[in-house]
């Protein structure tokens, strides 16, 4: 009796929030990711307040200056501390990069769910409307989205988003198309449910999980196109300390030696990638028991 | 007998496949009287789900289609009806449990905001309300501390209680007829015993009718008081129980019968179980005369010219046979 009251225990707790988390802990890389992106969220936060310098305080005096103990990661060509600037810039790139996947989540899932819940000709229609824009590559697109919207970094953000709807889309349609066939379902027709019900009850919450490892990833990858926008001139303006923009400042002064005005915002940017994709794979893992057994 | 609640009168559903046209069900007959239990028996493939599945409108359209017949529900025809009227007879009028407990419940939500939603679908009563009726309905089924289940996951019982679960939630809005579709076929056999027995008491108690899809004629005999006996699609036998096990007339009900392994009687080398011979014909090719006479052994010349129809030998018991005319 025991034992079979021991057994029930832990197969509830296998499924337990608490129980997920000490395994998502238990995967290095993911408390490395969780660890990485507790870092990001303190400099979103309170980024100028830790700042040593004002960000956008010049002062020529001590322009382009190596790293030293006044000036950890050096100054720019306008005396602006680097460190400073890099804290300072955190909200600027994370926040587009969350504004993108947002768009994309809240714009391509439903798209997603309803052309794969009523299949049929809305499926098709709505996949070959994805199809299209997943044939662009997706830089090449937000490119061209925010050259029509005109270069700012909430115009880059939407663009980034946009161009998210497909990907997103796609994750959601194939979930739709399992949980439509599910017991539950069938069970809620049955029980004489609408569709749009079974739609917001039924097939939503349980296609959440992929989604939200998508969207973890994604944001990750937001990250970086945020930048890279930034970096071409199609996002952040001057003097906006946004990662990718200072990147793009100080790649005239590579060849003269001031490395770190690009190397060090390009390793907050790396960071922060690698942080999201770390998480992402930890709850895919998590959530997915096939991928625990290795 | 009492009047009659549901009669189905020469139903066809026909599916469109690759292989052609699948005529899953050809020619249903058959009657749920008011109060009482009808067994529908018959093996793997002779269309008893997909007959439970026309009268609940769920057949998927493409490539589905019921093509032929009437089924008619207290004097309305249910294949009449738009689908926003069928949404309102599903879950209120006519209640269906499924064969898998294990999958049929959604796995995000807890058992009580489960069942409060689907009785908020039928009856216009307050959250507060809803739950407390959860609470209510857990109580019939007998499941022990349903104050407790009402907070727990799906995933947190066992699945003699998520069937119990299920039956609570069919049952929770009054329906006149629960359509049962092989209730225990996925439960250990000391629980299947029990959830026959509770839908049996709740049938007395809250005065529904059951439709009893099966293909173990020891529940029937167990449960129901009227049965039919589908054959290929057709429904080739309808009779009371008792007249039905007293005097089995279609060659494949007898059949079935001599297919049971009785108890009393030991199963001696020299006297081992008879099987019915052949196999059922493809539901893809149209046969011409009876279905059955390719595996009956008092088949005649008028059998493989001509169908036979469905003939009363008396009242309320129906045979599709050339035998009995």
């Amino acid at each position: 009796m025991r034992e079979m009251e021991a057994e029930q225990k832990t197969r509830t707790d296998t499924d337990s929030l608490r129980y997920k988390f000490k395994l998502f802990i238990k995967n290095r890389l993911a408390l490395v990711g969780l660890i990485i992106l507790a870092v990001v969220f303190v400099l979103v936060a309170f980024g100028p307040t830790l700042s040593p310098y004002d960000a956008f305080g010049t002062d020529f005096a001590v322009k382009l200056q190596s790293p030293s103990s006044a000036h950890p990661l050096g100054t720019d060509n306008y005396g602006r501390d680097v460190l400073s600037r890099i804290f300072s810039g955190a909200r600027h790139t994370l926040l587009a990069a969350v504004i993108s996947v947002v768009i994309g989540l809240v714009l391509g899932a439903p798209l997603g769910v309803i052309s794969g819940y009523f299949g049929g000709k809305v499926d098709l229609i709505s996949m070959r409307g994805v199809d299209i824009l997943l044939s662009f590559p997706p830089l090449i697109l937000a490119m061209a989205i925010v050259s029509g919207l005109g270069p700012s970094l909430l115009n880059a953000a939407v663009a980034i988003g946009i161009s998210y709807i497909p990907i997103f889309a796609r994750v959601a349609r194939s979930r739709a198309v399992q949980v439509k066939r599910t017991d539950y379902v069938q069970s809620a027709i049955a029980l004489g449910s609408s569709r749009a019900r079974i739609i917001l009850t039924d097939v939503l919450p349980n296609s959440m999980t992929p989604l939200i490892v998508q969207a973890t990833i994604y944001t990750g990858y937001g990250i970086l196109w945020v930048a890279a926008l930034s970096f071409i001139g199609l996002g952040a303006k001057l003097p906006t300390p946004e990662w990718g923009l200072m990147i793009s400042e100080g790649r005239q002064y590579i060849i003269t030696g001031e490395w770190w005005m690009t190397v060090f915002p390009g390793l907050f940017i790396m960071l922060g990638v690698i942080g999201f994709t770390l998480i992402g794979d930890g709850i895919r893992e998590v959530t997915n028991p096939r991928l625990r057994l290795k | 007998m009492t009047e009659a609640l549901l009669e189905i009168r020469n139903l066809h559903t026909y599916f469109k496949t690759d292989e052609g046209l699948a005529r899953a069900v050809d020619g249903v007959d058959l009657i749920v009287p008011g109060g009482q239990t009808l067994g529908l028996v018959g093996e793997s493939g002779c269309g008893k789900s997909v007959t439970a599945l026309s009268i609940m409108r769920l057949i998927p359209d493409p490539p589905g289609r019921i093509v032929q017949g009437e089924i008619m529900l207290e004097g309305r025809d249910l294949l009449k009806l738009t689908e926003h009227e069928m949404r309102r007879v599903r879950g209120k009028t006519i209640a269906m449990i499924f064969q898998e407990p294990m999958t049929a419940l959604n796995p995000v939500y807890r058992i009580g905001s489960q069942m409060a939603e689907v009785i908020q679908l039928h009856q216009k009563v307050g959250r507060t309300e809803a739950i407390n009726r959860a609470l209510e309905m857990l109580n019939k089924v007998g499941i022990a501390d349903p104050e407790r289940r009402l907070n727990e996951y799906p995933h947190e019982i066992s699945g003699g209680m998520r069937q119990r679960v299920l039956i609570a939630m069919a049952l929770s809005s009054h329906p006149k007829l629960v359509i049962a579709d092989e209730p225990t076929t996925a439960l250990d056999v000391t629980i299947q015993a029990q959830i026959l027995d509770l839908i049996n008491a709740l049938k007395d108690e809250m005065g529904t009718s059951n439709l009893l899809i099966t293909h173990d004629l020891g529940v029937i005999f167990e449960m129901a008081q009227w049965v039919a006996v589908m054959y290929a699609g057709k429904v080739v036998e309808y009779a009371s129980a008792g007249d039905l096990f007293d005097r089995p007339l279609h060659p494949y009900t007898v059949g079935l019968m001599e297919s049971i392994p009785h108890i009393d009687q030991p199963v001696s080398p020299d006297k081992m179980l008879k099987a019915i011979p052949g196999m059922v014909p493809s539901m893809f090719t149209e046969v011409e005369g009876c279905s059955f006479q390719d595996r009956c052994s008092y088949v005649f010349d008028r059998c493989r010219i001509e169908e036979p129809q469905f003939i009363a030998v008396n009242s309320g018991h129906r045979v599709r046979c050339w035998l009995h005319v």
